[in-house]
């Protein structure tokens, strides 16, 4: 186990350095050029030619990577990002907490509320409540992300206003006591996190319905049952527990797809988060900003497939062998 | 539940510049004011929601977008106002900073004046030495501006005494002033104390060193998501700002910046759609505002294409298009056709220019004598073998434009052009359009004030790098005149030349020009005496005041 | 595939047929895309108007479901719309855009007693430039259906030999293949899609392309799932005794048996890139104007969402009941070979 680890850490991390590398060259062949971009209609080609300079644009491509990629690996400084002009590694660090908070978040509300409803579908198969349910996920996951957020802001902080339509926290949210301040997060927060949870959860309802039907017409659960222990017991202890394999292994897929989602609802929602963060960041072809950014989305994605794998080897000894 | 809101005690001061408040609120055309029903009061904050993120303190550094440079101008305090009245003539200014000035007998120096109670936050005095420092800063390699072209008649600011600056020009020209005034003048006894060559460096240094002389100062800044500005009590003029507060706030997306001004969260929008603006004129919490904008959103021809390379052929395409239906269609009256760079809001535009009206069946004769033909019968124009045919780019993110293209295109194929509209995003779009990679696309051509035509029509400005002449447009007489037009040393002079110019460019269609329109601001009508205009949105908003919160 | 918010496919079981009866999922989902597909290519018959043409704009956009409008048609050719109409001896006058104006009745071609003889209907409403809500959603089914169907079926071509040459071609192989999906798994998608759409024209070749890209990854690993351990099976073994060729094995034996959870996971890519086509026209990337499809729909009415809801809606709406429609078919396909607790079966599942 430990062999296999190790090998597969070291390919992950070759991996990286892959994907940085071609995502730096690809960055230029776009076209477009973070020189150039002002609404100023004057700029000339003179202020062209010493921005240029100043933000190290001027030298050979080869010499700028190695510049860049030197000052990544040595001081883990990922430069300055060229629409702001502040350090991009402040940058990331102020964006990443509300991306994060809204990714658990959801997460949370995905996880919740699909395993509860596909346990529910799953112990009553073939009911009417089995049937709602499956029409219900299926209703959610088939709508686009962007929408399902225009739809709830629309309903639920426009037509019968519940919560704010959008952003990280109130106007005056600084003169508000601790306690009450974390509230007017949580309140910030719900619309969002539901959105992106309740968009996601279809998909594991299905997956745990699926995989606990599975599992519960094994011979060791008839033998359970036979054995005279209780359904509940079987359901929650014997069944569930391996019915959750395929949804580990989701789990570590789904950072990605959280990290993805969350782009597009940090947009509709003026969410301060990474997913806002790269959006401009592309526009502006601001490369320091994409180069980590995508660095990080990278990484989220390495490493899920990684945990992914581990989990597969884990409960199937046939693979970590192969 | 709606967002608690900030009930700050109402405090009411008479004010003995309410007559003056008046007064200046008088004049300019195109503004729109709120019934003056309630006594002005001092206090309170104001919301405004803005899609454009503030992207810095430090001006300089940046490519210049339009919402940083409005919370900047609340912070600190450019040499002179220019005033909204340029309907009527060329552009005046008001004291700011300056409190008056003058010029020297042959008009290659100007003197300044400035204001002996104006103070930095920290209350060190504002002080020439500030004004020199800043045009050093503008000018300087090392920093790169954006708009360091502008300075470059300027050959030296000096300092001849405390309060008084004089810049120093290489000759006498129109433009001298806005030249002088372009930028707000920085505090050099602080930021004087970072090197140039350090300044792309230290973003957030600037934001850590902040001392202001505006209206506002900064009492908060939460990256990406707002700003806060507060009361600056150091500020020269005794008795403004009349708010409190202002909270900027940074809002991505259209339809939410939308939704928190009908929910009551913002009190000013700089700029609705034209299909919201029916739903906020009947909202009896909100008031439309409307403004003439100084940006002409155009066609511009590749006139170095084949297919566009000819003058008549340009202006058949312009009578092939139905440009009072495009209008009509996506601005309803909140727009208007357009004939010239210049908007018909500003002096200098020509209005006697012959109208290019809407004729398809002149158009297919004009075209059918240049020789195209629809010779195989596909319902597409062809001429020696090759068809009518062109891509129109517009970039995303721009609604109008893009829907522009999609009408053009089927106007056009009317007359049996094919057109293929092709949405890109912004970035790539400068780029073709600057290299020439392009057959047509629909832009936007911004005119400031100053009337310097050099950069979209000067073939000069041809070129990556060299201005925004994309459509790569040459005419030796336009040169010239736009040459003449930047002598003139008294700007009312150069109306006739302008007069040339706009009856060139209207023969000779080098861009056809589609629509002016209106910006649309709307407000919360608890907030009173609300006077944006084409210079600036948050034109007068030290004038601002709001109604207690109920 | 987890790209552009939507969580890729499911862990399937595999296994082989139960074919006793057609599950009420099945039938479901072959009944909505059949149907489906059905209008897509039926849209020129069904839609009451053409999709793209514009027919004065100014008067028709923005208007609700239900409207009905007077249609004029003038003898010089062009035709105009109205609010109201009203008939008088020397012509026609029709209240359009806030104003009046009369027509002489030489004018008009299609003259009646009452007004004229033509009116146009919007049936859900119309777009911003008046185009008939219902002809574009007919249309833009083509379009959706046609981008769903080819991309998906360029990434499970992609997918399968992929994932069939790393199951097959030694370890070596296997390996390099493996890390390179890896790798371009890695990549976060929005960021290749907008690179990959900055670089080629955008366009519905593009777009399929694109989708297809950023989609074969996780077929291929499903696929090279499969094929792996098929390939230990008793019956390979068997094949592979008796001299079969490995082509042969390959599209007589491996195939066949790996396909069904493949076909699985294409009926639901179907969907999500559907889906993934319309977040792509959010970010102004998509299918370009003016041909319709569901996603440009519904980016094209989000601005408006507050005042003219129908412009995004209905697509929308079309949009889930396809996505449903393709995951009804999967999830029925799935339920067919899905060993249940009651029924015996030919082969128990490997042990997860």
């Amino acid at each position: 186990m430990p062999g296999f680890l190790l090998r597969r850490l070291a390919a992950s991390l070759l991996l990286l350095f892959l994907v940085l590398t071609v995502t730096f060259f690809l960055l230029r062949l776009a076209p477009g050029d973070p020189v150039g971009l002002s609404e100023s209609s004057r700029l000339t080609a003179e202020e062209r030619a010493d921005q240029r300079r100043i933000y190290g644009l001027d030298r050979p491509l080869p010499v700028q990577y190695a510049i860049w990629l030197s000052a990544v690996a040595l001081h883990f400084d990922w430069g300055t990002s060229l629409a702001y002009q502040r350090p991009v590694n402040r940058l990331i660090a102020e964006a990443l907490p509300a991306t994060l908070l809204l990714a658990s978040a959801a997460l949370v509300v995905e996880y919740g509320l699909g395993l509860l409803l596909g346990v529910a579908a799953a112990r009553r198969p073939d009911s009417a409540l089995d049937h709602l349910i499956r029409i219900l996920s299926l209703l959610v996951t088939s709508q686009p992300v962007f929408w399902f957020g225009l739809m709830a802001i629309l309903v639920f902080a426009l037509a019968w206003p519940v919560v704010p339509a959008g952003h990280l926290r109130s106007v005056d949210a600084a003169d508000l006591a601790a306690g009450r301040r974390a509230l007017d997060l949580l309140y910030h927060l719900a619309l969002p996190a539901l959105v992106l949870g309740v968009h996601g959860c279809g998909a594991i309802a299905r997956v745990a319905r699926g995989s606990l039907l599975e599992v519960l017409g094994r011979d060791a659960i008839t033998a359970a049952r036979a054995r005279g222990l209780s359904e509940r017991r079987v359901l929650w202890v014997h069944a569930l527990r391996n019915a959750v394999v395929p949804l580990i292994q989701l789990f570590a897929l789904s950072a990605t797809a959280l990290l993805s989602g969350s782009f597009v609802t940090e947009v509709v929602f003026s969410w301060p988060g990474i997913g806002l963060l790269t959006f401009t960041a592309l526009s502006a072809r601001d490369y320091p900003l994409v180069l980590a950014t995508t660095a990080l989305a990278a990484v989220l994605a390495i490493a899920g497939n990684l945990a992914a794998d581990v989990a597969h080897a884990v409960a199937d000894p046939r693979v970590r062998d192969a | 539940m709606p967002i608690p809101r900030y009930g700050r005690p109402a405090r009411f001061l008479a004010l003995a510049l309410l007559p003056a408040l008046a007064a200046a609120g008088c004049g300019g055309r195109g503004e729109t004011k709120a019934p003056a029903a309630v006594t002005p009061r001092r206090g309170g904050t104001a919301v405004v929601g803005w899609n454009g993120d503030i992207k810095t303190f430090n001006e300089l550094l940046v490519p210049s977008n339009y919402v940083t440079t409005e919370v900047l101008m609340r912070l600190f305090l450019r040499l002179v106002d220019e005033q909204p009245d340029y309907d009527k003539g060329p552009p005046t200014f008001a004291p700011l900073l300056a409190r008056s000035w003058e010029w020297s007998a042959d008009r290659k120096a100007l003197t300044f004046y400035l204001q002996p109670e104006a103070r930095w936050s920290d209350g060190v005095p504002v002080t020439a030495d500030d004004v020199r420092f800043t045009w050093q800063a503008q000018t300087s390699h090392d920093v790169g501006w954006d708009s360091a072209n502008m300075k470059r008649q300027i050959t030296d600011v000096e300092v001849v005494d405390p309060k008084t600056a004089r810049f120093h020009f290489t000759r006498a020209y129109g433009r001298q002033m806005t030249d002088a005034n372009e930028g707000v003048i920085l505090p050099a006894h602080v930021w004087g104390k970072l090197p140039f060559s350090q300044w792309h460096r230290s973003g957030d240094w600037f934001h850590e060193h902040l001392v202001v002389d505006g209206a506002f100062a900064l009492e908060s800044w939460e990256p990406h998501q707002q700003v806060v500005l507060k009361r600056n009590e150091h500020y020269f003029e005794k008795g403004f700002p009349l708010l409190d507060r202002v909270v900027v706030r940074v809002v991505t997306d259209q339809a939410s910046l939308m939704t928190q001004l009908f929910n009551g969260e913002l009190d000013f929008v700089p700029q609705v759609a034209p299909a919201d603006a029916a739903r906020i004129a009947a909202d009896p919490r909100l008031q439309l505002l409307a403004y003439w904008f100084r940006l002409v959103v155009a066609v511009a021809w590749n006139n170095r294409s084949p297919l566009f390379a000819d003058p008549e052929v340009r202006r058949a395409l312009a009578q092939a298009i139905d440009r009072q239906t495009i209008v009509d269609t996506l601005w309803g009256k909140y727009g208007r056709v357009a004939d010239s760079p210049i908007v018909k809001a500003v002096w200098a535009h020509d209005n006697a220019l012959p109208p290019l009206s809407y004729d398809p069946a002149a158009a297919q004769r004009i075209l059918a004598a240049k020789g195209f033909r629809d010779s195989d019968g596909d319902g597409v124009l062809d001429r020696g073998g090759k068809p009518f045919a062109f891509e129109l780019i517009s970039n995303a993110g721009n609604q109008q434009r893009n829907d522009a293209a999609v009408m053009i295109q089927a106007q056009l194929k009317k007359v049996g052009i094919k057109v293929t509209p092709r949405i890109i995003d912004f970035g790539t779009l400068v780029e073709l359009t600057d290299e020439g990679r392009y057959e047509a696309a629909v832009t936007g051509l911004g005119m400031d004030t100053s009337l310097d035509l050099t950069g979209n029509f000067h073939s000069r400005s041809i070129g990556a790098g060299n201005g925004s002449n994309f459509a790569r447009y040459s005419n030796p007489e336009v040169d010239r005149l736009i040459d003449q037009s930047l002598a003139v040393v008294d700007l009312k002079d150069v109306r006739p030349i302008l007069d040339r110019i706009q009856e060139i460019l209207n023969r000779d269609q080098p861009y056809t020009f589609l629509w002016e329109s209106q910006r649309m601001p709307a407000i919360n009508r608890r907030l009173h005496d609300v006077r944006p205009n084409m210079l600036f949105s948050l034109s007068n908003i030290k004038e601002w005041w709001i109604e207690p919160h109920r | 595939m987890p790209s552009l918010g939507v969580p890729s496919g499911t862990v399937h079981p595999r296994l082989t047929a139960n074919r006793r009866v057609l599950p009420g999922a099945l039938r479901g989902g072959i009944a909505l895309v059949g149907l489906l597909l059905a209008t897509a290519v039926a849209a020129p018959l069904l839609a009451p108007q053409d999709p793209i043409e514009q027919v004065d704009p100014a008067v028709a956009q923005g208007r609700p479901p239900g409207t009905s409008l007077p249609e004029i048609h003038l003898r010089d050719g062009r035709r105009l719309l109205a609010d109201r109409v009203a008939r008088l001896p020397e012509g026609l006058v029709a209240e359009r855009l806030g104003r009046s104006e009369s027509f002489p009745a030489a004018a008009v071609a299609n003259l009646t007693a009452g007004g004229v003889g033509d009116r146009r209907r919007f049936l859900l409403g119309s777009d911003r430039f008046g185009r008939d809500v219902l002809s574009r959603i007919l249309y833009g089914a083509r379009v959706s259906l046609a981008i769903g169907i080819f991309a998906v079926s360029l990434a499970l071509t992609l997918g399968i030999a992929v994932g069939a040459l790393a199951a097959l071609g030694g370890s070596l192989l296997d390996a390099l293949l493996m890390r390179l999906v890896d790798a371009l798994l890695a990549f976060p998608s929005f960021f290749l899609v907008i690179a990959l759409s900055a670089l080629f024209h955008s366009g519905t070749v593009a777009v399929v392309l694109i989708l297809a890209a950023t989609s074969w990854m996780e077929t291929s690993r499903l696929a090279r799932a499969e094929i792996q351990s098929l390939k230990r099976r008793d019956f390979i073994l068997a094949a592979r005794a008796t001299g079969e060729g490995p082509v042969a094995i390959f599209f007589r034996h491996l195939l066949p048996n790996a396909l069904t959870p493949l076909l699985v996971q294409a009926a639901l890519l179907v969907g999500s890139l559907i889906l993934a086509e319309s977040s792509l026209s959010f970010l102004g990337l998509g299918i370009q104007p003016p041909t319709p499809s569901w996603g440009n729909m519904v980016a094209d009415g989000r601005d408006l969402l507050v005042t003219a809801w129908w412009m995004s809606t209905f697509p929308g709406a079309a949009l889930a009941l396809t996505v449903i429609a393709f995951n009804l078919l999967a999830d029925g396909v799935r339920d067919l070979l899905d060993p249940r607790s009651r029924g015996g079966l030919p082969f128990s599942p490997p042990a997860l």
